[in-house]
C-alpha cells in the first residue's frame, strides 16, 4: 500500500474490474452465435422463408440482452459493488452512444437499400460484400466500441468476426448455405461464450456474495 | 546552548514540510481510499472494499475518520430491501487531496542527495 500510487492506473484498474465478470463476452458471444444458430433453427421451424431465420434470431438477441441485464444486476453488482466513474469516462460513453446510433441508422439504410433497387447487390462480387459486412459492418464498429469501452478483448473478437466473414466466402462453394454459416459462426461464437464462461466462473470464485 | 538552539531551528526548518503533510490522508489505508474516491465520481462500500482489499471493519473505521474530517460524504440508502452505502469525496476532500499531492511532490523533490 505504501508504494507509489499511480492515479491513472488506479482508475483503469477500477474501471476494468467491470469486465472481470465475463458478461460482456457472454453477451457478444451469444450475439455472434446467433449468426450460426438462427439459420440452424430456421431449418426446423415451419415458417415462411426469411421469417424462419428472423424469428429465432430475435429470440436469441432478446436472450443475449437478458443475460447481460440480469447478469449485471443480480450477479455482478451485488458482488463487486456499484461505481460511477468520472467525467472523462462519461464523455467517452456519450460518444459511444452517438456512434452506436450512427451504426444503427447505417445498418437500417443498408437493409432498406436492396428493397429500393438503388443498389443491385448481384452486380457486386460476393467477396466484396463479405468484406464490407465483415470489416466495415462488424470489425470496424466493434473496434471503435472496444476503444470507447477500453475493453481490450473486444479487439480480438472484432477481428475474429471479420475473419469469419472472409472464411465464409471460401467455405460457401464447398459446404453451401446455411451449413458454412452455421459452422463458422457457431465455432467463433462458441469460443467467445466459453471465454466468457471461464471469466464468469473465475469472477464467482474471486468475489463470493457477502452476507 | 546557543549553538544547540540554532541547530534545533535548522532541523525544524528541514522537517517543516513533513509536519505540513495532512496526517489524516497520509495513513496508507486512508490514502488508498482517498485515491480511489478521487478517480471516481462515487462508489459503494462493496466496490471500495473489493478494490482496496481492506476488511469491512478496517474500511468502516477509516471511512468514519474521513467522514468526521469532512473529506468523505457517506449516504445510506436502500436498494430494494438491501442497504447500500454510497461514498463520495467531498469538495473539501478533493481539495485536501490535491494539496496533499502537491505537498508530497514538493517534499520529495526537495529530498536531494546534496
Amino acid at each position: 500500500m505504501t508504494e507509489n500510487i499511480d492515479l491513472k492506473a488506479l482508475e483503469k484498474k477500477a474501471y476494468r474490474s467491470i469486465f472481470e465478470d465475463g458478461i460482456w463476452d457472454l453477451f457478444l458471444g451469444i450475439l455472434i452465435l446467433n449468426f450460426g444458430l438462427a439459420p440452424l433453427f430456421g431449418l426446423f421451424i415451419n415458417l415462411p422463408e426469411f421469417w424462419n431465420v428472423i424469428i429465432p434470431s430475435l429470440i436469441i438477441c432478446i436472450f443475449a440482452f437478458l443475460v447481460f441485464y440480469l447478469g449485471k444486476k443480480y450477479i455482478t453488482i451485488p458482488r463487486i459493488g456499484f461505481v460511477k466513474f468520472g467525467p472523462i469516462r462519461k464523455s467517452k460513453q456519450f460518444k459511444l452512444k452517438i456512434f452506436l446510433a450512427v451504426v444503427f441508422i447505417a445498418n437500417v439504410i443498408l437493409l432498406i437499400l436492396p428493397l429500393t433497387d438503388l443498389i443491385n447487390y448481384s452486380q457486386i462480387q460476393p467477396l466484396i460484400i463479405s468484406l464490407m459486412l465483415g470489416l466495415g459492418g462488424l470489425t470496424l464498429p466493434f473496434c471503435v466500441v472496444a476503444y470507447f469501452l477500453d475493453f481490450t478483448r473486444l479487439y480480438y473478437y472484432a477481428f475474429s468476426i471479420g475473419f469469419a466473414f472472409f472464411i465464409l466466402e471460401f467455405l460457401t462453394p464447398i459446404l453451401g448455405y446455411p451449413l458454412e454459416t452455421i459452422i463458422i459462426f457457431s465455432i467463433i461464437g462458441g469460443i467467445i461464450v466459453l471465454i466468457g464462461l471461464n471469466y464468469f466462473i473465475r469472477f464467482l470464485k474471486k468475489y463470493p456474495l457477502s452476507k | 546552548m546557543i549553538l544547540i538552539g540554532k541547530k534545533k531551528t535548522e532541523s525544524e526548518d528541514i522537517i517543516q514540510p513533513l509536519s505540513d503533510i495532512d496526517k489524516i490522508i497520509h495513513e496508507p489505508a486512508r490514502l488508498l481510499i482517498m485515491s480511489y474516491l478521487y478517480v471516481v465520481e462515487s462508489a459503494d462500500f462493496v466496490f471500495l472494499r473489493n478494490q482496496t482489499g481492506l476488511t469491512d471493519g478496517n474500511l468502516s473505521s477509516h471511512l468514519s475518520k474521513l467522514e468526521s474530517t469532512g473529506y468523505v460524504e457517506i449516504k445510506k440508502k436502500f436498494k430494494g430491501k438491501k442497504p447500500q452505502t454510497i461514498l463520495k469525496l467531498s469538495n473539501s476532500g478533493r481539495e485536501a487531496f490535491d494539496r496533499y499531492r502537491e505537498k508530497m511532490k514538493q517534499m520529495l523533490s526537495g529530498l536531494s542527495e546534496k
